[in-house]
């Protein structure tokens, strides 16, 4: 292959090897863009003002990585981490043990999901679905108005400051990398991967998929628990519909990370960028000035314009390369 | 051996709709049984409610069947958007309703036809781009909402309110178009394509069909009848509100699944959509009848689209050997 076939195999986020290095460019580019318009983001204090909003976001990516990762996808964590919230925002700090007790129950009812999903091999769009209805359901039947606030471990957790790197980026690495190891240096991961992308060939290797997949919708669920806790933290307060827009959010911060849809496929590393890509594009379109109006779809366009570039990067390559890319 | 009743009842029982026929039934004698309301009116009610459901169900249906787990996502941000722009072409002149109609639906071909070549021409998974423009047709609808201050005509409210006898024109309208679109999936080509194509593109491809063309269609048809029902849903609101289409973003997705269409496309069922959102529709009606709060509405149809799909339908796992 020529190296101009690999740059541009690179360029639009093509090449599998390379495809998470394209949303750390784009954040690059973004913290460059904001330090333009704001010098003082890039110092320790504009860096934790503006990447700690992004820990939960960055977290429930990561949990909707290994549903896709597993072959699924989850239209349900939203929904879920509403619940989540819900109940760190209330039970939990009225009476801890009680709300344990409640998120353990929550946590349980997520993998029971998944057990649901691949013992009857429902498709998981549909199941999620159906539970982004109960979870919500179940959360405004125990919260109908926006109320509550955070037990004191969270909040300090999301206000931690260390010396020289802000909390949130090392809690944000510390995930990212967390989940990098288990999904490409563990057996488990590769079991996880290698059943979302042919579970039929992997089933029939003797794996027992089925405890895969479950093992896949654990690690998600803990990840999306740790995500509300942590939104929890930063909130103060409780809100059934506060976290509505992560369904859209991690599944855009999966794909722009260069994971896609076929199961499997995905980069956690890339993701967690994606994940901060989104998140610092809002950032910069408020100190901008766009019309709030636009806001939303200025987001739209970009993620089109990110994927579009991709899309037709593979199909000009395949074409040159006669399928290799 | 087989009688009559027999063979009837073998394939109903291979229907791809009858689990939601079980379902609506279900739902209706239970809600019958809570409330004083007679069954019929219960019925007609539940029909006229569902009818836009029915509307971009059956758009959202033949998306799904081209196969590949294709789903419309922008449906909310369609339904909204041809609800303010109708309103504001409409401009509470009688008149003006069937311009505004048109302009309405040729918007949301012109936006199904941007999502089909999205995914067609760039390969971008529909998922990911009927959520982007979702996106942009949001910002274009906040727009329009902060800068128009137009009614609803009375005639169309009036026309979502009529009767014909003691029955709402609604319900005959959606018994009506989902009869009509059976019969064109089963008559017509265009439905004959798209389940070929969600049963294979490649084979498709071979039989002369042109798969692109259908999927740009597909998506076309969807856009148009959300818009259909965003126009029809401002007549029976009494005005466009911002979040009028997100409740039908997902439940659009969920009857065509449970009426029996395949998630992973080649199989279309009309019949379930129609029945599907008479279900869903008579499950909140049954909570509100229970005097239960809306949360507890939200669970009941989360976990009815649950029981059903995981109870009812057949399912793929793996097998051994």
């Amino acid at each position: 292959m020529s190296t101009t076939t690999s740059a541009l195999l690179i360029v639009t986020g093509n090449n599998r090897a390379w495809s998470w290095v394209m949303p750390w460019v784009a954040v690059s580019a973004l913290l460059w863009w904001l330090w333009n318009l704001q010098p003082l983001v890039l110092s320790y204090i504009g860096l934790s003002l503006t990447l700690s909003a992004m820990v939960p976001l960055v977290i429930a990516v990561l949990a909707q990585l290994f549903v896709i990762a597993a072959g699924d996808l989850d239209l349900s964590i939203g929904s879920y981490i509403g619940l989540i919230n819900v109940i760190a925002a209330t039970t939990l700090v009225e009476s801890p043990a009680r709300g344990l007790l409640y998120l353990g129950l929550a946590y349980l009812a997520y993998v029971a999901m998944g057990l649901v999903i691949h013992w009857r091999g429902a498709p998981s769009i549909i199941v999620t679905l159906g539970m982004s209805f109960v979870w919500l359901g179940v959360a405004v039947v125990l919260m109908p108005t926006p109320t509550g606030s955070s037990p004191e471990v969270l909040t300090s957790i999301m206000n931690w400051a260390p010396p020289v790197v802000p909390g949130c980026i090392v809690l944000m690495a510390v995930f990212g990398v967390a989940t990098w190891w288990v999904l490409t240096r563990t057996r488990l991961g590769m079991a996880i991967r290698a059943t979302g992308n042919s579970e039929s060939a992997v089933h029939l290797l003797g794996v027992r998929t089925l405890l895969v997949q479950l093992a896949a919708y654990a690690i998600a669920g803990a990840l999306a628990v740790f995500a509300g806790l942590a939104l929890t933290g930063l909130t103060t307060a409780g809100d059934p519909y506060v976290a509505q827009s992560y369904v859209v959010l991690t599944i855009a911060g999966v794909i722009v990370g260069g994971g896609s849809f076929r199961g499997g496929d995905v980069a956690p590393l890339g993701a967690v960028g994606g994940a901060i890509v989104l998140g610092l594009v809002g950032t910069v379109m408020q100190l901008q000035g766009v019309d709030p109006n636009w806001q939303v779809g200025v987001q739209g366009m970009l993620l089109v314009a990110i994927l579009g570039v991709r899309g037709l990067g593979h199909r000009a390559l395949t074409r040159s390369t006669g399928g290799a890319a | 051996m087989s009688s009559p009743t027999t063979t009837t009842l073998a394939r109903a029982r291979q229907a791809p709709f009858t689990p939601v026929v079980v379902g609506a039934a279900l739902f209706w004698l239970l809600t019958i049984a809570f409330t004083d309301r007679g069954a019929g009116g219960v019925l007609l009610e539940s029909l006229a409610v569902a009818f836009i459901l029915v509307v971009c169900g059956l758009g959202q249906m033949f998306v799904v069947g081209t196969g590949g787990g294709a789903i419309d996502l922008s449906v909310a941000s369609v339904i909204t958007l041809s609800g303010y722009l109708g309103t504001s072409i409409m401009d509470g002149s009688d008149g003006r309703v069937l311009p505004a109609l048109l302009a309405s639906v040729a918007v949301g071909v012109g936006i199904g036809v941007v999502n089909g070549l999205l995914v067609v021409w760039f390969a971008i998974p529909a998922l990911v781009a009927t959520l982007a423009t979702g996106f942009v047709l949001q910002s274009a609808a906040l727009e329009i909402a902060s800068t128009s201050k137009a009614g609803v005509s009375g005639s169309l409210s009036g026309f979502m309110s009529a009767k014909l006898g003691i029955l709402p024109v609604p319900a005959l309208l959606g018994m009506a178009i989902a009869l009509a679109v059976t019969a064109f999936v089963r008559f017509g080509v265009f439905g004959r394509h798209v389940s070929a194509v969600g049963q294979s593109a490649e084979v498709s491809r071979y039989a002369g069909i042109g798969v692109a063309k259908v999927r740009v269609a597909a998506f076309a048809t969807c856009g148009g009848s959300a818009a259909l029902a965003g126009f029809l849903l401002v007549g029976y609101a009494g005005g466009p509100s911002l979040g009028m289409g997100t409740s039908y973003m997902l439940t659009s997705i969920a009857v065509v699944v449970l009426g029996g269409t395949l998630v992973s496309g080649g199989r279309l069922s009309a019949p379930g959509v129609w029945f599907a959102a008479l279900m869903l529709t008579l499950v909140s009606t049954f909570v509100t009848v229970l005097g239960l709060s809306s949360g507890w509405e939200l669970v009941a149809q989360g976990a009815l689209i649950v029981l059903v799909l995981v109870v009812a339908m057949p399912g793929t796992r793996p097998t051994r050997a």
